[in-house]
């Protein structure tokens, strides 16, 4: 058996890295326009729940008009909250858990964006 | 040499494994951190979380080390990386896959214990496991022919792909050490698996739900930490606690006078029964539960706290067999596979003691969630499983054997006794997926039962796939009570449900309950009838809901029978504890907790003597 040459290994090497870099680049993934969606707060103390949100999106950057947010508790089915246009800012009462979701989609039902609340231990309460 | 060159698939040729091997130290790490993330995005998609939450290297990493161990071992064994790489990262989607559906059924995502739905099947050598599990399949024709071709697919990839190693290579054998030291140290939850990554902290479990410690690590680092404590757990008798408890309350005395004749016990736990009016707009149309209806408003029952929503009917079981709260073994989720005890006291071995011939029966295999042996443990003499339902020429109605046909192995087994006897009956015929186009032997009846305006097509059709098989279990319950009465032997009968059923739909939103509450709040009904003496005194006089660990005791005395020290603690606790109002004190649920550990080692007498 003959050894492959180490030029024509490299060659195979890199052909594959710029498959590679070349599939990233055309799938868009590198440089596709994003809505702005936030959650706050976003991290809280376990001691503190439920807490009270707010979101704020902004869906301009994808050419859209309207939006609408679900939300969901972990392991709760999501249910539709608020729909507005392009951007919005809603505030929600403090139903909001370690866990609890905010997704962005649009009107046909297309997810854009997702944030979930996170917490950080209680001191004292492990548990929570 | 040549002949075999041009034989070869081009993908097999010399010059493509040179290739190929060249490429591995590069596809490799490649291959590796696209699995990692992966299961990470899956794991969060699964539990319909954000990306970035708890987003971390290490708990990616934490994740993604049970993968990375299993690709190492089949690698190492099949020498073939790739398709190893994939093999490995489809059992973690299918996982993942399952997790969500279970997310949105039951509100908890795959734990650790779910795996005995595959080592039951090893096991017990029977698929009851599988047909559950694909009942919850919308198109079982459409996923055997992917599962097939999958598995074609991966056959000719383990084919094509040339070897990453020689036979003798000591890579090879390096690897194969490597990945079974760690598997070996996984199944005795040894480091690294109970390293910082999988500790107490990173986790952060919570008794509040299963869910909470796969948010924070993950869910197969929640696995790997369950799997640890549950490998190392050791519930210690707080002896401090029960002897307060046991000074502070006492044991309750035993019935007054026994039964003449010891009588029959017959225990239903009927799948997934639930009282439709707790639903708003139920009561607006035909009752469909008016023989157990009759029961409760005639004081012979009430309401019951399950420690399960949807499913987990072993948990409920345990509480009503035993007189043990699940609570008390927070590691124990599914008390009869986690626990798995050589002797089990409870109502039982109990009854055995005193003369009793004891039988379960459950329409399904013996195997599933380690009956067979729990039954055992528990001092049940004979359990009659789905083997026998077949051999009886029972009949199905929908996915399940009837109800009705285990009302039939009920009366039989009492017709032929020759000793007061213990009957543990586990129903089935109204076990989940709620399939409104499953094949029912009455379809017009199904179609014919109203329901409110509020629900859409969807959901009605999923609902009255329910209601349907509740029907069933009411007119059950009332066959096997007349029966019972015309035999004109004493007996006592016990008919409770375990959960309410896990509807796919959002029935339950769209109607919501009367009492405000979630649908995880909400009780189901118990009945407690008879024809003994000991009847009247036993039935509870407070009006509030009882906790299902209660209802041994309940039983032992209508039956006239004293059980023991720990059934009359139980019974001196019920008093003090409400589950629909202010959560036990803590002292309280200390001496019960306590009081659990010592009975599970059937140690509790020790404890009780003054």
């Amino acid at each position: 058996m003959n050894s492959p040459s180490p030029d024509g290994a490299r060659a195979w090497r890199a052909k594959v890295l710029a498959v590679a870099v070349g599939a990233c680049l055309g799938a868009g993934g590198c440089n596709r326009a994003q809505p702005k969606f936030e959650l706050v707060p976003s991290v809280v103390s376990s001691c503190t729940q439920p807490v009270a949100t707010k979101v704020i999106w902004d869906v301009r950057p994808l050419g859209l008009k309207y939006a609408e947010v679900e939300v969901g508790n972990l392991g709760r089915v999501p249910k539709t909250w608020v729909s507005g246009g392009a951007t919005a800012t809603f505030e929600a009462g403090a139903w909001a858990h370690d866990g609890y979701t905010v997704t962005l989609k649009a009107m046909n039902g297309v997810v854009l964006a997702r944030r979930t609340l996170t917490t950080t231990p209680c001191p004292g309460k492990g548990w929570l | 040499m040549s002949t075999r060159t041009i034989d070869m698939p081009a993908a097999r040729s010399p010059r493509w494994q040179r290739i190929y091997r060249g490429m591995l130290w590069l596809l490799t790490p490649a291959l590796l951190a696209g699995c990692a993330l992966g299961s990470w995005w899956l794991d969060r998609w699964s539990l319909g979380v954000a990306f970035e939450a708890y987003l971390g290297w290490q708990r990616v990493l934490a994740n993604a080390a049970v993968g990375f161990v299993a690709i190492l071992l089949l690698a190492s064994l099949t020498r073939r990386l790739l398709a190893s790489v994939v093999v490995v990262a489809g059992l973690q989607t299918l996982v993942f896959v399952a997790s969500s559906v279970k997310l949105g059924l039951l509100g908890m995502p795959v734990v650790l214990q779910d795996a005995y739905f595959i080592t039951g099947m090893i096991s017990g050598l029977d698929l009851s496991g599988l047909r559950l599990l694909s009942g919850y399949v919308r198109s079982p024709a459409v996923a055997l022919a992917i599962a097939t071709a999958t598995i074609v697919l991966l056959g000719t990839l383990f084919w094509l792909e040339p070897p990453w190693c020689r036979v003798r290579s000591p890579w090879r054998w390096l690897a194969m050490l490597g990945s079974t030291a760690l598997v070996a140290c996984l199944y005795f939850a040894a480091w690294p698996w109970t390293s910082a990554w999988y500790d107490k902290a990173h986790i952060r479990p919570s008794p509040l739900g299963m869910a909470q410690g796969a948010l924070h690590g993950g869910i197969v680092a929640n696995m790997v930490y369950v799997h640890g404590v549950q490998r190392h757990q050791r519930f210690e008798v707080d002896a401090n606690a029960l002897r307060t408890t046991l000074r502070k309350l006492g044991t309750a005395p035993p019935p007054a006078t026994a039964e003449e004749t010891p009588p029959d016990v017959v225990l239903v736990l009927s799948e997934s029964f639930m009282d439709p009016r707790i639903m708003k707009g139920m009561d607006e149309v035909p009752d469909l539960i008016p023989s157990v209806r009759a029961q409760l408003d005639g004081g012979n029952g009430g309401e019951l706290q399950v420690p399960t929503f949807g499913g987990g009917t072993v948990r409920t079981e345990f509480e009503v067999l035993t007189g043990m709260p699940v609570d008390a073994f927070p590691t124990a989720y599914y008390p009869y596979v986690d626990l798995n005890p050589s002797t089990l006291p409870g109502l039982a071995s109990v009854l055995k003691r005193d003369g009793y011939a004891t039988v379960a029966i459950h329409g399904n295999s013996g195997a599933f969630w380690n009956r067979t042996n729990t039954y055992e443990a528990m001092g049940i003499d004979r359990f009659i499983t789905q083997r026998d339902f077949v051999r009886m020429g029972a009949r199905q109605d929908g996915n399940w054997w009837q109800d009705s046909a285990m009302t039939d192995i009920v009366l039989g087994e009492l017709g032929r006794a020759s000793s007061p006897t213990l009957i543990v009956a586990i129903s089935i015929e109204n076990h989940g997926p709620y399939n409104p186009n499953a094949k029912v032997l009455n379809a017009e009846e199904r179609e014919g039962i109203a329901l409110p305006a509020t629900l859409d097509a969807a959901a009605a059709a999923e609902l009255r796939a329910y209601l349907y098989h509740l029907k069933h279990a009411d007119r059950e319950f009332e066959r096997l009570h007349s029966a019972l009465n015309a035999r004109g032997r004493p007996y006592v009968l016990l008919f409770f449900g375990d959960h309410l059923p896990a509807l796919a739909t959002d029935a339950y939103q769209r109607l919501s309950f009367v009492d405000g509450r979630d649908a995880r709040a909400q009780f189901v009904p118990w009945v407690l009838v008879g024809n003994t003496a000991s009847l009247v005194g036993a039935l509870p006089a407070k009006s509030e809901a009882l906790y299902a660990w209660e209802l041994p005791g309940l039983v032992l005395r209508a039956a006239g029978n004293g059980g023991d020290g720990y059934f009359r603690f139980i019974d001196a606790i019920g008093p003090h504890v409400d589950p629909a109002g202010q959560p036990p004190a803590e002292s309280l649920q200390d001496g019960l907790e306590a009081a659990a550990h010592a009975r599970l080692e059937d140690r509790f007498d020790e404890f009780a003597k003054p």
